[in-house]
């Protein structure tokens, strides 16, 4: 497993993922435009990161570009590595992709019907996963398939194993997904929105669920979400995207107890509070502009109550503002910089 | 305070399924729900997926007929009303869908979907009209000089002002948000509470508010129905069911939601298992397959709504629980850190408010001028 000729040593073997400078665009006929732009983290065994996002700003970009699945043409990677155990996957020709996929790196999505196979059985399909990825029997896969099952709470696990996902309900299917991304024992697993379509309560054990299991595999989890309340509830570590960029990274207590950039800040004051009926909610105003108009220098500014006119110049870099504590914005810490505009 | 409006013995069964050998199932999606709203409270209701909270809502706008029991608006029994009668009640009890973009009709421009209320109720000359149109687009915060585009050119948040536009253009009374806010980014979201909060003030609406987020309920409602199965387990007012949940059903609610304060992490009793299905309920107490305390009596007997205090409760045991460990809504506060940016960005929040403000009227006045 010698790194692809041209590619450069890894940097941070004990990474798991690596993603530098990622950038994504769609190409079309007239143009191409940019959505996904710059995005930079890593991620050791173990570790969970949150990327966290309102609608659209690119984190299913960015997963599924790492995951190999992105739809192109007309998508496709621009800039940047998607360092994976320390070798660039970007090189890989599709066959060694698609091993490494449902192997040693997994994904569960937001709604399981669509990677489910309504004509087989929950059985047949874990089995079916580790057949393809390992030297084993059917008898041994199935096997596999119960003790997954087991794992992951199904009640009456023999008796699921011949059903079809029809017959089960969204938590249960969605307990199937994560049975099937964990048969192998992945070393990354991405999770994009997997409780979003779910009740409350049913989150609460597929959260606790995933957490249990992440910890005794030891995979690197990426965490895919808007729900700020699900990051605090399972991240290490966070990075907060905005129209196609990071804009904040930082470990999950500091992006709570610390925010640094506007929009994380505008998104925690977005909040309504369990705690009471407080103030009026604090709002960014206007909403996220559309990816052909994008603002040259800091996309927030649009919206920004900090803005100046030297936010427009350029896209602000990721300055660390504290220790491991990264925020894009050039006038961040904000008490030091805005006190005088008053 | 008196009631705006009252449902008593509610019910909705819906058959499915059935052909020429099987029998059709039969959804007990509403069963016996019975409450009042007062006049200018906001009253939420709130319940797991399939529990029923949109078909309450679509019986008291009369959308569907229960299939028992009443629904009286300002004492009026809503059951007799012919065709003049719900043209009327239409007008005085408006309803705000969850989907922004499934609600509007695609084909008609802003101006014609919010001003069609006024239209129905033959409100006005044409001119008379428009410029109300005009005047509900400004007061949800469009830009009336959008009024003549359609739907697809809106985002999500824009959208759902345009549904509380319409719903407010026949002046009701009474507004029912089903999901108003469900769809929406967070801090779209903020922005839409707050406009349904203001225009609550200013037109002394009444609200009721369906939702699952248990969060948005806290800061929106006055006092809160727990629904689930298609009854209700609870009702209390706000402050009092988060800061003590009586049924366990409420308890497993509160305790279930992710807090956006990393230090909460702590290990939580979850509840086991699966919501039943409304075809095939359980017996007794609808809870009682997944109630941590339930006991014999549960499955036997259904717990009628009793009287707790200021608040009702459905539940045989609820005085011989053990006491709710308090905390997990209370949260510990904004670390100084947080406080002081947030205070920060509120301020100039709203300097940023008042630079638009003042350049909106700027440009209002030169359209004036030019129109002149
Ligand atoms: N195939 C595509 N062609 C053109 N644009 C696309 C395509 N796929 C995604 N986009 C755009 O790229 C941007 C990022 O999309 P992405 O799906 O990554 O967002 P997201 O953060 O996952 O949002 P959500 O929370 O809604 O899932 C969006 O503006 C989206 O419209
Ligand atoms: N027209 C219908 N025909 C058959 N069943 C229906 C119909 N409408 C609703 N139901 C069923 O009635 C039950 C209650 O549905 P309802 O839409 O009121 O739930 P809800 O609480 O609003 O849920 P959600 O949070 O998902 O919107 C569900 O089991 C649903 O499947
Ligand atoms: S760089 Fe300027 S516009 Fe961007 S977030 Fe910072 S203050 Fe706001
Ligand atoms: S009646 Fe019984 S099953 Fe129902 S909530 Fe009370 S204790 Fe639980
Ligand atoms: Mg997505
Ligand atoms: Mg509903």
């Amino acid at each position: 497993m010698s790194p692809a000729p041209g590619s450069p040593q890894p940097a941070e073997p004990s990474h798991v993922l690596s993603v530098k400078g990622l950038s994504i665009a769609v190409h079309g006929r007239e143009r191409s435009t940019t959505l996904v732009e710059d995005v930079s983290f890593s991620l050791a065994a173990g570790r969970t990161l949150c990327l966290v996002g309102e609608s659209g700003c690119g984190k299913s970009l960015t997963s599924l570009a790492i995951m190999g699945l992105l739809a192109s043409p007309p998508l496709a990677i621009t800039q940047g590595e998607i360092l994976f155990e320390g070798r660039d996957v970007r090189g890989l020709d599709p066959r060694e992709r698609a091993d490494l996929r449902g192997d040693r790196m997994t994904m569960i999505f937001q709604e399981p019907m669509t990677s489910l196979n309504p004509a087989f059985t929950i059985g047949d399909q874990i089995a079916e996963v580790v057949t393809r990825h390992r030297d084993v029997t059917p008898e041994q896969a199935s096997g596999v398939a119960l003790e997954m099952l087991k794992k992951v709470r199904i009640p009456a696990p023999e008796k699921r194993l011949g059903e079809f996902p029809h017959q089960l309900s969204g938590g249960m299917r969605q307990r199937i997904m994560i049975a099937m991304a964990l048969a192998n024992a992945p070393r990354l697993l991405i999770a994009d929105e997997p409780t979003t379509a779910l009740d409350v309560t049913i989150q609460a054990q597929i959260l606790s669920l995933v957490r249990q299991l992440q910890r005794e595999t030891g995979s690197a989890m990426l965490l895919i979400t808007h729900d700020l309340g699900v990051v605090a509830e399972v991240a290490d570590d966070v990075a907060v995207m905005y129209a196609g960029r990071v804009v904040e990274r930082a470990p999950v207590d500091k992006i709570f107890d610390d925010p640094q950039h506007p929009y994380t800040i505008g998104l925690m004051g977005s909040l309504p509070s369990l705690t009471g009926r407080d103030e009026r909610l604090a709002t960014i105003p206007g909403s996220v502009p559309a990816p052909e108009r994008m603002p040259k220098g800091c996309r927030f500014a649009p919206r920004c109550p900090f803005r100046i006119e030297a936010c427009d110049a350029a896209p602000p870099p990721l300055i660390e503002v504290a220790a491991g504590h990264e925020a894009a914005c050039i006038r961040a810490p904000l008490e030091l910089h805005v006190t005088e505009a008053a | 305070m008196s009631a705006i409006l009252q449902a008593d013995g509610l019910k909705k069964y819906f058959k499915t399924g059935g052909g020429l050998f099987s029998k059709p199932t039969v959804v007990r999606a509403v069963d016996d729900v019975s409450f009042s709203v007062e006049k200018g409270e906001t009253l939420a209701i709130v319940g797991e997926s399939g529990c029923g909270k949109s078909t309450v809502g679509r019986m008291l706008m009369r959308l569907i007929e229960p299939t028992a029991g009443t629904v009286r608006f300002e004492g009026q029994d809503l059951g007799g009303l012919g065709e003049t009668g719900l043209r009327k009640l239409r007008g005085d009890m408006q309803m705000v869908f969850q989907d922004p973009f499934s609600s509007l009709n695609p084909r008609m421009t802003v101006a014609d979907i919010v001003g069609e209320p006024l239209w129905l109720h033959g409100q006005g000359s044409t001119r008379e009209r428009r410029e109300k149109t005009l005047e509900l687009l400004r007061t949800v915060g469009l830009r009336p000089d959008l009024a003549d585009r359609f739907p697809h050119e809106f985002s999500g948040g824009q959208r759902q002002r345009i549904g509380i536009a319409r719903a407010l253009a026949s002046s009701p009374r009474l507004v029912i948000g089903d999901e108003p806010v469900s769809a929406l980014d967070v801090s779209i979201q903020a922005q839409v509470i707050n406009l349904l909060e203001d225009l609550k003030e200013r037109f002394a609406l009444t609200l009721i508010i369906i939702a699952h987020d248990l969060a948005v309920i806290r800061h929106m409602s006055d006092r809160v129905i727990v629904m689930y199965l298609g009854s209700i387990v609870e009702v209390a007012p706000t402050a009092a069911l988060y800061a003590e949940p009586l049924h366990p059903y409420t308890r497993a609610l509160l305790s279930a939601i992710p807090l956006p304060i990393p230090g909460h992490r702590a290990e939580r009793k979850l509840l086991e298992g699966d919501i039943p299905s409304p075809a095939n309920p359980p017996s007794g107490c609808r809870f009682h397959t997944r109630c941590p305390y339930a006991q014999k009596r549960c499955s036997d007997e259904i717990p009628l709504l009793r009287d707790a205090g200021g608040r009702t409760v459905a539940c045989h045991f609820y005085e011989d629980l053990p006491p709710e460990t308090a905390g997990r809504a209370m949260g510990p506060a904004d670390s100084p850190a947080k406080a002081r940016r947030l205070a920060l960005y509120r301020d100039h929040r709203r300097r940023q408010d008042a630079v638009v403000t003042e350049k909106a009227s700027a440009s209002m006045t030169e359209a004036g001028n030019r129109g002149r």
